[in-house]
C-alpha cells in the first residue's frame, strides 16, 4: 500500500476492498449517532491540505473516509467511527507526505 | 531572554488552530509547568476550512471538525470564557466570568472574526449570514437546504468564491457581487482573477463585478435582496456576507501593546511589541491575529489569515515561549489552499506588490494552470489551479527569490514562450 506506483488519479485500478461498491457518498457513510457506542467518541482526523498532493493513497486505504473529487480535491471525514481505527491508521501511514493527523477518542 | 527563570505558568488565549498547535509546541518543547487554554467559544478547537465547503454541501455536520490534539490531559481548558483585559504589569488576565488568571508567559492566538455587514440593522435580518464559526455554518447550511430561489454572495474573496461554488454544486441559483473587476482580484490581481471568474461563470455563477451593494432589503425581518449603489435591486432569499475578517484585539486595549484591527505587532522572533515598539519577552502571538515583519518580503509587516501559517507560526511561538531554540526570525513561506466546488486553488508566497505575472504551466482555458508572480525581477508568489503537484518546484523559486520569470526545469515550456503580463492589481 505504502508506495504504490501512481498512474494518476483513478488509473491504478480499484481499491482493495469495497471494489464492487460504488464510491460511497459521504452522507451515506457518516456514522449515525446510534451507530456509536455512547462511551466512545469518534476519531479526530485532519489533513494538511497544503501538503496533500492528491496522491489518493488514503483513498485506497480507507475508501469510506477519504475521496478525491474532480482532479485533486480531497474530501475526508474529520470524525470517523472509532471502530474503524485500523482503516484510518492505514490511511495515515499510507500518505506519502504525512499530511494526515489522527487522534484517538478521549475516554 | 536566556537569563529568565523557567516559567511556571503558560496561558494561551484563543482556543483555535493556533492556540492548539501553540500549546502542543509548548509541551513538545519540554515545558512541564501549568498550561491553560482560554477560549471564547464553548468548543474544543475545531477546523474552520470545512465550514465553507463540505459543511455547506451537507457532507459533514458542522460539529464534526474538532481538531485532533496531542495535548492529552495535562492541560486546563477554560472554554466559553473570554479574556476581557490584559494587565502586563500584574501579569494577570481578566476574564468574562469575573475571574482572573495569572501567567508567566502568554500566547496570544485570538484570531479574527467575520467582518460584519456595514449596516447592523440590515445584518440582523433573517437569512443574512457571515461564516466564521460552526454555528454560522450550521445556520447557513439550514438555509441552503430550504432551497432558496437565489443566494447572493457579497464579496468575491476565497470564502465568497467557495460559497458560490457550493451553491452551484447544490444546484442553487447564486450571484456573486464585488466592486472589483473579477473574483479574488485583490489577492491575485485581475489577470488571474478573470481566469478563475471564467471557471465560476462556466459553472453557472451569475457574476456581478464592478458593482457595489448599498443596502440589504427585507420584509418581515427576513432579507429579500440587495439594492446596489446604482439603484438596481437584486432579489435573494439568502445573503452571505464575505467581506473578510477583523482581528480580535479589543481585549488588548489598555495593555500597552501595539495592536489594532489589523493585528497585534510582533518582532521578527515573534515576541509582541509594546507601544514604544519594544518587545515583551514574556508574550508571543501566532495565527490570524499576529502582524509581523516577513524577512522574505523585505521585512514588510504582514498579517496572514491562512491555516498553514497558523500552524507554522504557532509551532514557532510555542517553542519560543517554552525557551526552546528557535530561529532568529520566523520566516515560513506563506501558503494556502482553497477548494471551490471540486477545483483546488493553491498558492505559495505573497502577491502584494507584484508587478508581473506569467502562466508558466498548463492553460487557463483548460482550467488547469500555474501562474508565477514577479516583483522587481524576482519570483514572489506562485498559484496553482488544479495543478498542486507542480507547485513545490515553484515554491522553491519563491523561497529563494529566484529570477522572474523562472527558467528551465520548473516550467513545461521554453522561456521565450512565456508571456509576461501585468497582474492587474487595482
Ligand atoms: C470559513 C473559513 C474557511 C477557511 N478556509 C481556509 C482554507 O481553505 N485554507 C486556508 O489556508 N485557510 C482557510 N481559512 C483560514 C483558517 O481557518 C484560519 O487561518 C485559522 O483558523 C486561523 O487560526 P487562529 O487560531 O489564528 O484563529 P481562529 O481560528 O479565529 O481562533 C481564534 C479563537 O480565539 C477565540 N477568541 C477570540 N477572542 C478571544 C478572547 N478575548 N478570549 C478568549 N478567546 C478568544 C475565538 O473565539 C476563536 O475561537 C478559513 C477560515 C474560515 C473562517
Ligand atoms: S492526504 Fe496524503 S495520501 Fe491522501 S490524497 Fe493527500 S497526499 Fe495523498
Amino acid at each position: 500500500m505504502h508506495y504504490m506506483p501512481q498512474v494518476g488519479w483513478g488509473g491504478f485500478g480499484a481499491p482493495q476492498h469495497h471494489s464492487t461498491e460504488p464510491r460511497p457518498t459521504h452522507a451515506v457513510c457518516w456514522p449515525m449517532p446510534s451507530d456509536r457506542s455512547p462511551s466512545v467518541g469518534p476519531l479526530r482526523v485532519s489533513v494538511d491540505l497544503n501538503l496533500c498532493q492528491a496522491y489518493a493513497q488514503c483513498c485506497y486505504a480507507a475508501p469510506r473516509y477519504f475521496r478525491i473529487d474532480g482532479h485533486e480535491a480531497l474530501f475526508y471525514d474529520p470524525a470517523p467511527a472509532a471502530s474503524d481505527r485500523i482503516e484510518i491508521e492505514r490511511a495515515r501511514l499510507a500518505c506519502p507526505v504525512q499530511a494526515i493527523r489522527v487522534q484517538e477518542p478521549e475516554a | 531572554m536566556g537569563a529568565a527563570p523557567t516559567p511556571e505558568r503558560i496561558v494561551v488565549v484563543g482556543a483555535g488552530l493556533a492556540g492548539l498547535r501553540g500549546a502542543e509546541a509548548i509541551r513538545a518543547a519540554g515545558f512541564r509547568g501549568a498550561l491553560t487554554i482560554v477560549g471564547a467559544e464553548p468548543h474544543r478547537p475545531y477546523d474552520r476550512p470545512p465550514l465553507s465547503k463540505h459543511v455547506l454541501t451537507g457532507q459533514i455536520p458542522a460539529e464534526a471538525s474538532q481538531l485532533p490534539s496531542r495535548l492529552g490531559r495535562d492541560v486546563t481548558w477554560r472554554l466559553g470564557v473570554d479574556v476581557r483585559r490584559l494587565d502586563r504589569e500584574g501579569r494577570q488576565l481578566h476574564l468574562s466570568d469575573g475571574g482572573s488568571l495569572p501567567y508567566d508567559r502568554l500566547l496570544i492566538a485570538t484570531g479574527t472574526r467575520a467582518r460584519p455587514w456595514i449596516h447592523a440593522d440590515e445584518a440582523a435580518l433573517r437569512n443574512v449570514f457571515t461564516i466564521r464559526t460552526r454555528e454560522d455554518a450550521a445556520g447557513l447550511r439550514a438555509a441552503l437546504v430550504a432551497k432558496p430561489k437565489r443566494v447572493l454572495v457579497i464579496g468575491a474573496g476565497f470564502i465568497g468564491c467557495e460559497v458560490a461554488a457550493v451553491c452551484r454544486e447544490l444546484d442553487l441559483p447564486v450571484s456573486l457581487i464585488d466592486p472589483s473587476p473579477s473574483p479574488l482580484a485583490r489577492v491575485l490581481g485581475h489577470t488571474v482573477g478573470a481566469y478563475i471568474g471564467e471557471i465560476h461563470r462556466g459553472r453557472g455563477v451569475a457574476m456581478r463585478f464592478g458593482s457595489e451593494v448599498a443596502h440589504l432589503e427585507g420584509a418581515n425581518d427576513r432579507v429579500t435582496g440587495a439594492r446596489l449603489k446604482d439603484g438596481e435591486v437584486l432579489e435573494a432569499e439568502v445573503v452571505v456576507i464575505a467581506l473578510g475578517a477583523v482581528r480580535n484585539t479589543e481585549w488588548l486595549d489598555g495593555s500597552g501593546l501595539s495592536a489594532d484591527g489589523g493585528g497585534v505587532d510582533c518582532d521578527a522572533r515573534g515576541f509582541v511589541l509594546d507601544e514604544g515598539l519594544r518587545p515583551d519577552p514574556s508574550i508571543a502571538a501566532a495565527g490570524d491575529v499576529a502582524r509581523f515583519p516577513h524577512p522574505l518580503y523585505g521585512g514588510r509587516r504582514v498579517a496572514l489569515e491562512h491555516w498553514g501559517h497558523a500552524v507554522a507560526q504557532a509551532d514557532h511561538a510555542g517553542r519560543l515561549l517554552a525557551g526552546a531554540d528557535t530561529p532568529a526570525a520566523y520566516a515560513a513561506l506563506p501558503n494556502f489552499w482553497s477548494v471551490q466546488g471540486d477545483m483546488v486553488v493553491k498558492s505559495v508566497g505573497l502577491t502584494d506588490g507584484a508587478d508581473a505575472v506569467a502562466i508558466v504551466q498548463g492553460d487557463p482555458a483548460q482550467r488547469r494552470f500555474i501562474a508565477v508572480y514577479g516583483r522587481a525581477g524576482r519570483c514572489v508568489a506562485a498559484l496553482a489551479v488544479d495543478s498542486a503537484r507542480w507547485l513545490p518546484a515553484y515554491a522553491e523559486s519563491v523561497a529563494s527569490a529566484a529570477p522572474f520569470p523562472p527558467a528551465g526545469a520548473a516550467t513545461d515550456r521554453p522561456l521565450r514562450e512565456i508571456e509576461i503580463r501585468e497582474p492587474g492589481f487595482a
